[in-house]
Formats: C-alpha cells, sequence, structure tokens
C-alpha cells in the first residue's frame, strides 16, 4: 500500500471524478420555446389545433367572467363571493367591478382577457408562420391550420367584443401603440371578429375536415359543418353585442340571419374529459350544491306561480313545490329544493327554490358530453333575426318546432314581436343553461333587464392598465354611475 | 466528524513544522481529557522557542528539551496549559476541556478549523450537549430559540413538515430564503425534517452573506452545517453502544373557541327537540327527524329555511351540543428507538446507527409520520499519507398527513352530527348541515379517501485525504443524494357528492427522482511562519443535480375495491418534467493568524451555473474580514477576552430553473402558448453585507457575542409583466432589479452561574432584532401568492417592510369620517361604536350596524395594515445539574410580530365566530352578527380588523432527567452498562399568548397568515429512556 504513488493516485482519482463534469449549457426538456414550437408544419399544425381550447378556458373556466356574468344576469344566484358572483349580484348593484388590480376577483377579469389574448397571439404566429411560407402536410393541411386561426381569431375578438368596453386589435398584420388610447371600442372589435370570422369562411372549402381534439368535440367535423360553426359564431357575435335596446336596435338583422341561417344544425357538444383541459368549470360550480342555483327570475319564468324573486325578508315564505308547471323543463330539468343552504346574512335575496340538475351525471366527474353552443342557440338566433326583420311567423315557426314545445310542452307562441321576445329570451334562460359563456347576460343586456347599476360591459383589466402605464383604473357599474352606456340604468326590477 | 479530525492533524502538521533545535534531553508523555482519555494531536511546544510536537493517536509524544523549559501544552477544545520541565523524563497531563460557549472549534466558512475565539465572522456552533437535552423529533425543529439572528415557524405543525429556517434578514424576492444545508459536507436537497438528532453531533450556524460568502451563489441566505457523529471518540478497541427509546403523546394544545350560539329564530317547540337537534321556526322536519343533514327535495325532506332573528344576535341556544372536535382529533403516540454503535482502533473507526421515529399526529384516520434512518461512518487510515472516509444515510419515509382539516373542524356548528350513517350505511353522513352546502364532514373524508406519501432517501460523503506534507493535503471528495419518492391519492369508487351521487372514485399517483452528485477537489494548506500561522484552501467544486417527477391521475373505477390504474376508466393523462442544473465553483481562502490577536481572512469564489442565462454565466464573490483580540495585548480586571471583529463579503442565490428560457407553457396535451420571454442575461441575486461584531469573556463565568449586520441584496428576481400582445405573446420576464436592505442586531450571553462538583447551572440567552426593507422595486407593487390561505395579504412595495401586511381598514374617527362623508350626508349623521369604529348613528346594536371601509380619494384605501416581524426575538435555555439529576428548559420569546387571522375572519363569516356569541353579553351591549360576517369580513379582503399581534413565550422544550453513571452501575451486570438517563421531556408544551387562533407560530415567517390550509404545531409530551453499553 505504502508504495502507491501519491501523485499518480491523485491523478488517477481527480481524472475519475472529474470525468462526469458534464456541459454547463442545460436544455429545458420541459417546455418548447419559439423555435421548437414552430419548427416545422407539422409543430405549427400542432400550435393551430390548440387554438380554440385557449378560447374555450377563457369562456368556460370558473377562473374566468362566465360565473359573474350568470349571477349579475339574475340567471343563476349565489351568495359566495368566489369568482365575483357576489359583488356582481348585490342588490342594489353598488358593488359592481372593482378593477383595482388588488381587488380579490380582480383574476377572474384578466383570466378571460388573457386567454383570448393568448389565442389571439397564438393565432396569430401560426398566420405569420404560413404566411412564411411554412409548410403542412407538404401544404396540403395550410388551408384549414389558416381557416382554424382565422376562426380562432374571430372568437377570440368576439368573446373580447361581447365582455370588454374597448380591447386593442392585433394580429399577423397589425400592431398598435403601447397606450389605453390605441384600444378599440366595442363595436369595432366586433366589426374584426366578424372579419376574421368571414376569412375563415372563405378558407373552408370542404376539403379538410376538423379533427374532434381540436374543437374538444366527439367527432371530427366536416369542412362543411365548420363551417356552419363559424356562422353560427359570426350570428351570435351581431346578436349578443347590443348593450341596449337602442343597439339592438340598430343590429344589422339581416346579415345575423345569413349566418345563423348557415349556422349549425347540430350540438356542439364538449366531450369533458375530467381534466382541465375539456371542462366547463363554470357550468360545473353553477350547478353544485351549495353552489349556483337558478333564480327565482327564471324559476318564475317556467312557472308563473311562484315568485319572481325572493324578498330580502326572513319573513318571505318558502315557496312549496308546484304540482305542475307551465314549462314541462322545471320539473325534468331542475330540481326543486325544500330550503336553502346560502347565508341568510348575506340577503335573503339569494334564496330560491331550485337549481338546474340536467347536467348532474355529467359533472359527477366532469365526463361527457356538454353542448357548448346547443342547435337550439341557433335556431333561436334564426327565429330572432326574422322577429327583427317582420318576419314573425318565420320567427314564431322556428320557435315552436324548438325545444320551447318539444321539451317544455309550452303552448305555441304567436307571431306576435313581443311574445317571440319573451320567448326567446325563455328558451335563452332555460334551455340554454351554463351552455355558452354570458349568454343570458347578453340577453338581459340587449333587453334593458340587467338590474340598475349592473355593469353593462367590463373595463380592460386593471392590471394590464397599470402596464399601459395607467393609475387610474376606469370600471363600469353601481346605481349611482347608471348611465345606460356603460352601466344599467333600467333594469327588470 | 472528519473535518475536526483534519483540523487536528493541521495543527499537528503546523507542530512538526517547528524543528526542534540542540543540547536537550529527550521527554516522553501522554496528555489525558478528565476521563483520561488520550488525546491525540495536542501540541506540545516549548515557550520562547519554535521547538515542539503533537501527541500520536494514543495521546503520547517524545520530544527533547532543556530542564526547566516550560511546555506549553493545548489541544482544540482544551485549555491551554503550562508545565515546567522537571528531572524526570516521562509525564502524564491531563487537560481540562474548555466550557462549550467558549472553546467550539469551526470549521465551516473559514480557511480551515478556527477556534471560535479566532473566528473573524459569525458563525455559531449548536453542539451535542444542547440537542441533546432534548432531543428535537428532527434536525429541523432542533436549533429554534438556540440561535441568535435564527427565525424559524412551523409552517405546517404536521408531523414530518419541515421547520421554515431563515438567518437574519429575509433579503430575497421571488425565491426561498433558506439557508444553504449541508450535512457531512453534501449540499442537501431533500428536508432537514428528516434528519434524526440523535447522530448529530454539532450544527454550524454560517449567518449572513459575510460569513458564508465561501459558499457563493448559494449562500445569500447563510448556510447551516450539520456534523454526525463519527467512532473516533471512543476508547481504542472499546465498542460503545448507545441506546434510546423515547414514547410520548402528541395533541393539540387546545381546540379553537367558537361560538355557542346562533341568531336564528327558533321554533316554539324547539325544546321538544332539545337533545336531538336545533328545531328552527319556519321548518318543517320530516317525522323521526334525529338532525343532521337530509335530502332537501324529494319525500322525507326539510322544507323552509332558519331565518334570522328581527335583532340579529347570536344569542340563542342549539338545540344539542354534540359536536366536539375530539371527535376528529386524536392524541396520538410519538415514539423514538435509537442504537448507534461506534468503534475504534488505532487505524480506523466507525459509527454505526439506525432510528425508527414514528409521530402519529392528531387527526383520526391518520397515521402521520414513520421514518427509519441507516447510517454507516467510517474513517480508515490506510498509509500513513492516505486516509479514506466514508459517510453513508439512508432514509426511508412514510407519510399520511391531513390537509385543510382544521379550519374544516372549526366551522362546525355545536350541534353537528358527524356520525349519522350515509344513506348506502357507510359512516359519518358526508353532508351534515342541511342549511348549508359548503360544509361538509371532515370525518367523511378522512375515513374514506386513502393519501400517502413515501420517500426513499441516500446520503453519502465519500473522502481521501493525501497528506503531501506537514502544511499540505488535499481531499477529494464525492457527495452523493439521491431521494426517490411516491405519493398516491385514492377516493374509492363509492364516494359521494354533495348530490349523493357516487363519483366512481379517483386515482392519483405521482413519484418524483431528486439525484445530487458533487465532486469537489481542495487543497489545505496550514504552515506556521514564526508569530504568522497561515491556512489556505483552494478548491473546486463541480455540482451535477438532477430532478424528474411523474404524475398521472384519472377517475371512476370499474369495479370496487380495486385501485389501480387498469381500474380506471377515464385516465386524465400524465405529467412529466426534468430539470438539470450543473454548476462550477473555484473558490480560494487565505486566513492569517499574526501573534494569535491579529486575525486575517479574505477569500474569492468564482461560480459558474447552468441556471444563470448564457450572458451571465460566471459570478464572482469575495470576503475580507479581521479581528483583534484585544484582551491578549490589553489587560483587563474581569475580562478574560474580549475581541473585535469586522467582515464585509458578498454572496448571492441562483435563480429558478426555467426562468432564464424563453417558454411556451403548455396549453393542452401537445399544445404550447408563448408565456415567459427568455433572459440570456439573468444572473444570480447578490447579497453584499458588512458586521461588526464584539466578542467577551468575563468574570471567567460569562461569555457575550454581539453582532451587528448590514446587508444589501441587489439583483432581486423580479417577475416582469409584459404586455402579451405587444410582445409576441410573451406575458412576463424574469429580470434582475430591485433591492434589499437588512439590518440584525444578535447577541448572546451564555452564564456559567454554578460550577461544583455536584451542581452545574448554565444558562445561555440569545437575541436577535431584524429590520429588511425593499428599497428599490422598479415594477408594479404586486402580492405574495398566500401560503396555506385564501386571503392575499401579504405585499411587496418599494419603501416597504419586507413582511408587511396591506389589506384594508376601517374608519376609527369622526374626523376620518368627515373627510370621506358620503354625498348628502353630515357627520352628525355618523358616530364611534364601543368597539371604536365609526358607524351610522343610532345603529349600534341593530342589524344596520356596519363599520365602514376607510377611503382616501374618494377610493377604498389600501396600504399597511401590519407586520409580521417580530420587535425581537429571544431563546432563553437553562440546564441545571445537580447529582444525578438534570433540568433543562429552552424559554422561546417572539415580541411582535403579526399574523393575519384569515380563519378568524372566515369564522365570522361562517357566523361561527367567539366574537359574535352574545349569548350573557348585556343587552346594551349586545352586537349583530352581520356587524362582523358582512361588515368586518370585508368580502374575505384583507383587513386590519384581522391583523392579530402574534407574541408568543413558548415553553419550547423541557426536560427532567436522571442519569445513573457507570460508576454506580460498576458492580451491575459485569459494568455493562456505561450509563442509564430517564428523562421525561416536553416539546412546545405551553404558549403563552394574546392570539385568538390554534397557536401563534402559523405560516411562514416570510408570510405568517393562519388560514384554511393551516396547521397548527402540536405538543408532544414524551419519556425517553438511554442507555450507554
Amino acid at each position: 500500500m505504502k508504495k502507491i504513488n501519491k501523485f499518480l493516485l491523485i491523478a488517477f482519482a481527480a481524472s475519475g471524478l472529474l470525468f462526469g463534469c458534464k456541459k454547463m449549457d442545460v436544455p429545458n426538456e420541459n417546455n418548447p420555446d419559439f423555435l421548437k414550437v414552430f419548427n416545422s408544419g407539422a409543430d405549427v399544425e400542432s400550435v393551430a389545433s390548440g387554438l380554440y381550447n385557449t378560447v374555450f378556458t377563457g369562456e368556460h373556466s370558473a377562473s374566468g367572467v362566465e360565473c359573474m356574468l350568470a349571477t349579475a344576469a339574475d340567471h343563476v344566484t349565489c351568495s359566495w363571493g368566489n369568482f365575483g358572483m357576489r359583488d356582481m349580484s348585490f342588490e342594489p348593484r353598488d358593488n359592481a367591478w372593482n378593477n383595482a388590480p388588488t381587488y380579490a376577483n380582480a383574476g377572474n377579469l384578466k383570466y378571460s382577457y388573457d386567454k383570448w389574448y393568448s389565442a389571439v397571439g397564438t393565432a396569430s404566429d401560426v398566420l405569420k408562420a404560413l404566411d412564411g411560407g411554412i409548410q403542412i402536410d407538404g401544404g396540403a393541411g395550410n388551408a384549414r391550420a389558416k381557416a382554424f386561426a382565422k376562426f380562432a381569431l374571430g372568437i377570440a375578438y368576439g368573446n373580447m367584443a361581447l365582455v370588454f368596453d374597448k380591447v386593442h386589435i392585433v394580429d399577423e398584420t397589425k400592431t398598435v401603440e403601447p397606450n389605453l388610447a390605441a384600444a378599440s371600442p366595442y363595436k369595432e372589435v366586433a366589426d374584426a371578429a366578424i372579419a376574421y370570422l368571414d376569412e375563415a369562411i372563405a378558407l373552408t372549402d370542404g376539403s379538410f375536415t376538423i379533427p374532434a381534439s381540436w374543437l374538444g368535440m366527439p367527432g371530427d367535423l366536416s369542412g362543411a359543418d365548420f363551417k356552419k360553426l363559424i356562422n353560427t359564431s359570426a350570428a351570435r357575435i351581431l346578436a349578443y353585442l347590443p348593450r341596449n335596446k337602442t343597439e339592438l336596435a340598430a343590429v344589422d338583422w339581416p346579415k345575423v340571419k345569413t349566418y345563423a341561417d348557415n349556422g349549425i344544425t347540430f350540438d356542439w357538444t364538449i366531450q369533458m374529459d375530467g381534466t382541465s383541459k375539456w371542462y366547463m368549470e363554470a357550468g360545473d360550480y353553477l350547478t353544485y350544491p351549495g353552489w349556483g342555483r337558478t333564480d327565482m327570475r327564471v324559476v318564475h319564468m317556467m312557472e308563473p306561480s311562484l315568485p319572481e324573486h325572493w324578498d330580502d325578508s326572513p319573513s318571505f315564505p318558502h315557496p312549496a313545490e308546484p304540482a305542475t308547471s307551465q314549462d314541462a323543463r322545471l320539473k325534468t330539468d331542475f330540481e326543486y329544493l325544500g330550503s336553502n343552504d346560502f347565508l341568510a346574512a348575506r340577503g335573503y335575496y339569494h334564496f330560491t327554490c331550485y337549481r338546474n340538475s340536467r347536467y348532474d351525471d355529467v359533472y359527477t366527474n366532469a365526463v361527457g358530453p356538454k353542448p357548448t353552443i346547443m342547435k337550439a342557440e341557433n335556431d333561436l338566433l334564426r327565429a330572432e333575426a326574422r322577429a327583427y326583420t317582420n318576419d314573425l311567423q318565420g320567427a314564431a315557426d322556428i320557435i315552436n318546432a324548438g325545444t320551447r314545445v318539444t321539451r317544455g310542452h309550452m303552448a305555441s307562441v304567436a307571431a306576435n314581436l313581443t311574445a317571440i321576445v319573451d320567448a326567446l329570451h325563455h328558451e335563452r334562460h332555460v334551455e340554454l343553461y351554463t351552455t355558452g359563456c354570458g349568454i343570458q347576460f347578453y340577453e338581459m343586456r340587449k333587453l334593458d333587464l340587467l338590474q340598475k347599476g349592473t355593469p353593462l360591459h367590463l373595463p380592460i383589466p386593471g392590471a394590464t392598465l397599470q402596464l399601459f402605464g395607467e393609475t387610474e383604473f376606469y370600471t363600469f357599474g353601481t346605481t349611482s354611475k347608471a348611465d345606460g352606456i356603460g352601466t344599467s340604468n333600467k333594469g327588470w326590477r | 466528524m472528519h473535518m475536526r479530525k483534519l483540523a487536528i492533524a493541521m495543527l499537528a502538521m503546523c507542530a512538526f513544522f517547528v524543528s526542534a533545535t540542540a543540547q536537550q534531553k529527550k521527554i516522553t508523555g501522554k496528555i489525558l481529557d478528565s476521563d483520561a482519555h488520550p488525546i491525540p494531536g495536542a501540541s506540545v511546544i516549548i515557550k520562547g522557542s519554535s521547538s515542539g510536537t503533537v501527541t500520536d493517536e494514543n495521546g503520547a509524544f517524545s520530544l527533547n528539551a532543556n530542564p526547566g523549559a516550560t511546555l506549553v501544552i493545548s489541544a482544540v477544545g482544551f485549555t491551554t496549559f503550562e508545565t515546567k520541565v522537571g528531572n524526570e523524563s516521562t509525564y502524564s497531563f491531563t487537560l481540562t476541556s474548555e466550557s462549550q460557549t467558549l472553546s467550539d472549534v469551526v470549521v465551516t466558512g473559514v480557511a480551515g478549523s478556527t477556534s471560535k475565539k479566532k473566528l473573524t465572522v459569525s458563525v455559531t456552533k449548536v453542539n451535542e450537549a444542547q440537542l441533546k437535552a432534548v432531543p428535537g423529533l428532527s434536525v429541523s425543529s432542533a436549533l429554534t430559540g438556540k440561535v441568535a439572528g435564527l427565525r424559524t415557524s412551523s409552517v405546517g405543525g404536521a408531523p414530518g413538515q419541515q421547520v421554515d429556517l431563515l438567518l437574519r434578514g429575509d433579503n430575497v424576492l421571488n425565491v426561498s430564503a433558506s439557508p444553504l444545508i449541508l450535512l457531512d459536507g453534501i449540499i442537501m436537497q431533500g428536508s432537514l425534517a428528516d434528519i434524526n438528532v440523535d447522530d448529530v453531533e454539532s450544527m454550524e450556524v454560517v449567518k449572513g452573506a459575510a460569513a458564508a460568502a465561501l459558499y457563493g451563489s448559494r449562500a445569500g441566505n447563510g448556510v447551516i452545517a450539520i456534523t454526525t457523529k463519527r467512532g473516533k471518540d471512543g476508547i481504542n478497541g472499546k465498542p460503545q453502544i448507545i441506546i434510546r427509546n423515547e414514547v410520548g403523546f402528541q395533541n393539540l394544545q387546545h381546540y379553537y373557541k367558537t361560538s355557542r350560539s346562533h341568531f336564528y329564530n327558533l321554533a316554539s317547540d324547539w325544546q321538544t327537540a332539545q337533545g336531538k337537534y336545533t328545531k328552527y321556526a319556519g321548518v318543517t322536519y320530516p317525522a323521526g327527524y334525529e338532525g343532521g343533514y337530509v335530502p332537501n327535495s324529494g319525500a322525507g325532506s326539510i322544507i323552509g329555511t332558519p331565518t334570522i332573528k328581527d335583532d340579529g344576535y347570536m344569542d340563542n341556544p342549539y338545540g344539542t351540543y354534540r359536536f366536539n372536535p375530539g371527535d376528529v382529533f386524536k392524541t396520538g403516540l410519538t415514539y423514538t428507538n435509537y442504537v448507534g454503535v461506534s468503534n475504534r482502533s488505532e487505524r480506523n473507526n466507525i459509527f454505526l446507527s439506525f432510528e425508527n421515529n414514528e409521530q402519529q399526529g392528531v387527526v383520526k384516520y391518520r397515521d402521520g409520520y414513520s421514518r427509519q434512518n441507516f447510517r454507516f461512518n467510517i474513517d480508515q487510515q490506510l498509509t500513513s499519507w492516505l486516509k479514506i472516509s466514508a459517510t453513508n444515510l439512508f432514509i426511508k419515509r412514510q407519510v399520511q398527513a391531513p390537509s385543510g382539516i382544521f379550519y374544516n373542524v372549526a366551522r362546525m356548528k355545536p350541534d353537528a352530527n358527524l356520525f349519522a350513517e350515509n344513506p348506502d350505511g357507510q359512516p359519518y353522513n358526508f353532508r351534515i348541515d342541511p342549511f348549508n352546502g359548503e360544509i361538509t364532514n371532515p370525518l367523511y373524508s378522512l375515513y374514506n379517501t386513502k393519501s400517502s406519501s413515501q420517500s426513499r432517501r441516500w446520503m453519502g460523503n465519500y473522502t481521501a485525504n493525501i497528506r503531501f506534507t506537514s502544511w499540505a493535503n488535499l481531499d477529494l471528495t464525492q457527495t452523493i443524494e439521491i431521494e426517490n419518492a411516491r405519493s398516491e391519492t385514492i377516493t374509492p369508487k363509492q364516494t359521494y357528492n354533495a348530490n349523493y351521487l357516487y363519483t366512481n372514485g379517483s386515482l392519483s399517483q405521482s413519484s418524483s427522482e431528486t439525484s445530487t452528485q458533487n465532486t469537489q477537489i481542495t487543497l489545505n494548506l496550514n504552515k506556521q511562519f514564526g508569530d504568522l500561522g497561515v491556512r489556505g484552501k483552494l478548491s473546486y467544486l463541480f455540482e451535477d443535480r438532477h430532478y424528474e417527477s411523474t404524475g398521472v391521475s384519472g377517475s371512476q373505477f370499474g369495479v370496487v375495491d380495486i385501485e389501480n390504474f387498469s381500474n380506471i376508466t377515464n385516465q386524465n393523462g400524465g405529467s412529466s418534467t426534468k430539470t438539470n442544473e450543473r454548476a462550477q465553483n473555484y473558490f480560494a481562502i487565505l486566513g492569517l493568524d499574526y501573534k494569535d490577536r491579529y486575525l486575517f481572512d479574505g477569500m474569492f469564489r468564482y461560480d459558474g451555473s447552468s441556471l444563470f442565462g448564457p450572458d451571465s454565466r460566471w459570478n464572482s464573490y469575495f470576503r475580507l474580514s479581521g479581528a483583534y483580540r484585544i484582551s491578549k495585548d490589553i489587560s483587563i480586571p474581569g475580562i478574560d477576552e474580549l475581541k473585535v471583529r469586522g467582515a464585509y463579503g458578498t454572496a448571492g442565490i441562483r435563480p429558478g430553473f426555467d426562468w432564464q428560457y424563453e417558454v411556451f407553457s403548455w396549453t393542452a396535451l401537445g399544445v404550447a402558448a408563448a408565456s415567459q420571454k427568455g433572459n440570456t442575461k439573468l444572473k444570480p441575486s447578490n447579497t453584499a453585507e458588512t458586521e461588526v461584531g464584539l466578542n467577551v469573556d468575563f468574570l471567567k463565568r460569562f461569555s457575550f457575542e454581539g453582532t451587528y449586520a448590514h446587508s444589501v441584496t441587489t439583483d432581486q428576481f423580479l417577475n416582469v409583466q409584459l404586455i402579451p400582445f405587444l410582445n409576441n405573446g410573451f406575458s412576463q420576464q424574469w429580470q434582475n432589479a430591485g433591492k434589499v436592505v437588512s439590518n440584525t442586531i444578535e447577541f448572546t450571553l451564555g452564564a456559567n452561574w454554578v460550577n461544583k462538583r455536584d451542581l452545574t447551572w448554565n444558562s445561555n440567552i440569545v437575541f436577535s432584532r431584524v429590520r429588511q426593507k425593499i428599497t428599490e422595486l422598479p415594477i408594479a407593487p404586486y402580492w405574495l401568492d398566500p401560503v396555506s390561505g385564501d386571503v392575499t395579504a401579504f405585499r411587496i412595495a418599494p419603501n416597504e417592510t419586507y413582511g408587511a401586511i396591506y389589506g384594508h381598514r376601517m374608519v376609527r374617527t369622526l374626523d376620518e369620517m368627515a373627510k370621506q362623508l358620503p354625498s348628502g350626508k353630515n357627520i352628525s349623521d355618523y358616530t364611534v361604536n364601543r368597539e371604536g369604529y365609526v358607524i351610522a348613528a343610532g345603529t349600534e346594536g341593530s342589524t344596520a350596524e356596519r363599520p365602514i371601509l376607510y377611503q382616501e380619494n374618494g377610493k377604498d384605501w389600501l396600504g399597511k395594515i401590519g407586520d409580521g416581524n417580530a420587535k425581537f426575538n429571544l431563546g432563553l435555555s437553562n440546564t441545571i445539574n445537580f447529582k444525578g439529576i438534570s433540568l433543562y428548559f429552552l424559554l422561546d420569546w417572539k415580541n411582535g410580530g403579526e399574523v393575519y387571522n384569515s380563519n378568524a375572519q372566515r369564522m365570522a363569516f361562517n357566523n361561527i365566530s367567539k366574537l359574535q356569541d352574545m349569548a350573557g353579553v348585556p343587552a346594551d351591549q349586545k352586537k349583530a352578527a352581520a356587524y362582523w360576517s358582512t361588515g368586518m369580513y370585508d368580502g374575505n379582503f384583507a383587513n386590519a380588523y384581522w391583523v392579530e399581534d402574534a407574541s408568543y413565550l413558548k415553553l419550547r422544550e423541557v426536560a427532567i432527567g436522571y442519569t445513573i453513571s457507570a460508576r454506580s452501575l460498576s458492580g451491575f451486570l459485569n459494568g455493562t452498562l456505561k450509563g442509564i438517563t430517564l428523562k421525561a421531556v416536553g416539546r412546545n408544551l405551553y404558549t403563552f399568548t394574546g392570539y385568538s387562533g390554534y397557536d401563534p407560530e402559523v405560516g411562514s415567517v416570510r408570510q405568517p397568515i393562519d388560514g384554511i390550509g393551516a396547521n397548527p404545531i402540536y405538543r408532544t409530551i414524551s419519556f425517553s429512556l438511554g442507555i450507554n453499553l
């Protein structure tokens, strides 16, 4: 042992120990960068395939705006403060939207905003790559990716036009100055959205099908059906955009009619997969026991003998379950509740005696099919466009052939504008329950039915305003600011 | 303790270096300690000359000396001893060991083993005696109250949870402020809570960037170095065996106190249901109703909802008081079984140990924490110049911890019946309250859901020491830490949701591997040039760290009771992650010691890490420090030792793994979207610290150390938000900017009050006062993500205390109110209520009484409402030994420092808060519950009302023991037993506090918040029997 040469040993040991010393450049193996994501045609297609999911998440995650829009619309009632549900449904509406970045629910508005802009950014990147000459599947896949990217731009901006008072319009060719003044008002945003959708329609020539996973549907969608979907999306934006009755009157209804008539003839169903990818989470919270319940206003629509509003009084009697209901769905899609599980201290006006049970089975595990846009919704758009273009009989026929009668077993509606508008209103609250994000809010808004003080749309999120250098966080809502432009000055009660 | 051995060897080499001179006689001798054990490596020097020698392994020495010459005999840890050479040629000297606070030798962060007297920086050594008095359930909790400048908090009191440790100021934003942990030289990645205390010989706490600069870009938060036992201290050829068994009980110090009354209208005949349920007015109960949940639709349902009394006072009794937190909580067993074996021979020593540790926790249906540690340490002298040392530790851990249970239990109504059956006959009816769908039975999920995690961890240090000359040797070291962990959560197929539909269950599993392999080569130098002692190190360290994890989950079992993925019908897919870090570090340190009194230390370190952006890959650190032992030159009556010292040094913290990269994050499987802009210039944060210190030993029995440290941390990691649509979709980027400044004053006072043969009494006081401020923040203020609560209450803002609690506050005076009068209102419309809050005049005691949010410029004010930082922390330990009886206790005092009590805020929201209980309150002083549940609750926003002083004085550790000495046992079993120690031990025994929650020690040091997920610290009382063989 003593004969071991000391230095030989050191040299041997040191080289052995240091042999493993590897390079200092370590790649990130968990997330790609731009070069990897946009490396090949196949990559670009993969990016495009996720675009709708991003828009969908902004619509349907409980982290977004869907829950608060439902309570602000007196469609769903919930006294819990989560997701802005309580602040947006105070009676009177004096809490409204607090746009300070420090507000407890500020993240909900920003979540949807960011998701939709994420789709805009990614769609722009896809279009840029395609314009730059990248070939998907030897060029055969380019049209589909392009059409889908335009569709994503259209529905992302469409959502923003419906929810926000203004946003910045950017795409693969357009940029804007980084200031608040550069934002476009919602009508211009809607115009831009429609233009993108028109491009998508033009690009959808029937040469391709959309894989089921792109849209979260149970099966692949033919080009023709995808075109219908785009048409429905365009009709929705136009029909849901008005902030009040005046704007409602100015809607280009013939255009809505064209889109809706070319719209879906099937339910756009999301195959929920129990994960966060395809999960209509807001709908879960809006119906889960202990959370959202059906507002008395909607209950009353289905059975007029039930009160329209639960007065804020301890002596208000708990309504007994009616033996029959005008709308049969009260018995099939809803569940009578003998008591309330909201805190009485937060106001009896949150109380109600029904909850929606239609999707209980799919929400047990958040696995299974649930529509995001029903065929019924498109039918209602077709009827509405007809009603406002003086084709009252046409409108009534569509409604009477639809769920009002087939599922609700209600009396046929007469060819009378008021009756038709009421019927549309009824179906949107009853049949379209927790399908599309904000449908009932948009419906109430354009009919001047949102309670006085309810915001008619929401501001650019405060945290984003901060990045524009703004220190004042403009907002909408409260009865004292009711102007009928940004804040409701009328209301159903 | 191979470093200590090394230190001794180095000193020996020093002594060898001093060559002997002529015309003397040869003397031989032995140097022994007070137990007659030989002291190897002791130096024997002829005073006034440079001649001398060092003792061998058997404590023996020989040298040539003139008769009449004075021998100076010294050894690390012993009092230096002088004696005259007489006519004899053989001598035996016994050295007395120095008292612990005075004599400790430090090896961490310095140029070589350095006695505390000669330190130029702040390092606190916690020795075995301090750790052993009440052996911590893990190393993680063993330091609390023992080190000045150390702040700790039990983030979750659950067994096996790591205690949050913070040395001096919290200097870093957005990264952990935990110190770097070294275990036997292994840079540790895993949990400190799994390291057993019985194996630990000492811990060195290197506070602050200056002292820790030697560890460069990982040491910005200081360093804690743990050294475990080795076999070197025993008697040659006589194995020693230590056996210790401890059995104890763990429980909550108290349950959460809530309201015993409610504000609902009682039915006129409510007493007919007394003992079964609370019968409310306006509610129709089904026949035979016995309380608890029944469906509120269909046959047999409850119809109607309780209504609130007109006065809104919570002063009505419940119909029954059947709920007891003890239904959910238990007294859990804890036990520790330890055996350690050590042996030493001339050329080697070994240390083997095993510990089994079980802590059952306090929650029913959860087994708590179980751990087994296996250790094998060996040192082998192969040749006169080559020694190899190995340290091995294998840890097996199993945890079943509850989550979120404490809040859930606290908000149970007194009439809740947890024991009714579910419709399918399973125990613990899932929904317990017919009038609150959000509250569910805590026992149901505890009973039904299985949740466990396990880990296997191996740590090793393999070092070869090669001696070149008496003054130079080389360490070649390879360290390894590998941990494999997995966890599983199962909800069985027949698990209800709130609709009483079976969910069909779910299954999730995850596993991870953390692997670190570091290689280090260090050249150690140590030479005496006349009066100048020179020590130095040159070192190269290569770090290679790898982490990977996978997780899978799914829902809906096909058949019952088979809980694997083959039986899962809806597989949610998996996720995985892999990270690697490589770093190369070079450092040089030089320590100079002139005439034993002028001390200087300088070092330089150059670190490259793959975590730094490619354009900032290399970063340098340095330290300069010096000390002057005044008492060596000036004799002051009563002063035994007086030293002043000063140091300036830099250290850093490395960024997170993916912060430098451009990142597209996954928005769906296979689909990624832009999220983070890359930063090729990202570099470590930089902490520069200046410290000055004073050490005084006086009156032969006291030792004092005082230190002031000022640190400035720049190049913080800031998550800069970007406007995505103007930045190619990127929403954020990590950038280096911002500054945090901290100031710390700390002192330690050790007192040796009595030191007699049969009676000793030692005290140790540690004190620290830390102030920390964010002086620069070039981005918008932001909230810290909440820990264990759902309220964001801690805010990072420029020129603000780091640890500031932010939120709303209520109007307190009419002057304030006058400045925010709503239009049409007059100040006479308001008044101040008994609690000191402004309310609308005439509403006091009515349901309309509400506090009013304070506003400025027409907006709700948002500002500082509290400070989580303590005014000071103080630990006081006392050890009294009388004959064989010992008494030890440690008091831990946190003065000031506030907790955001989000739990209390939520109790008010649930109308179950003790504040709201109006039973027994005089009629004219009652308040309606809504004053709190609507008013003070403030929509669950942080509000000053819920900030509480969390000062506490804890009886942290207590031990009463009796030791039977080897001498007393010599006639028993042929003297096999070398000692028996019996102890009764208490941990976290009692807390004196005004805090209203479970325990004021809650949350992290950075974010003391008591929230939904908080888990209070438990009280443990146990009995220990230690036997030495």
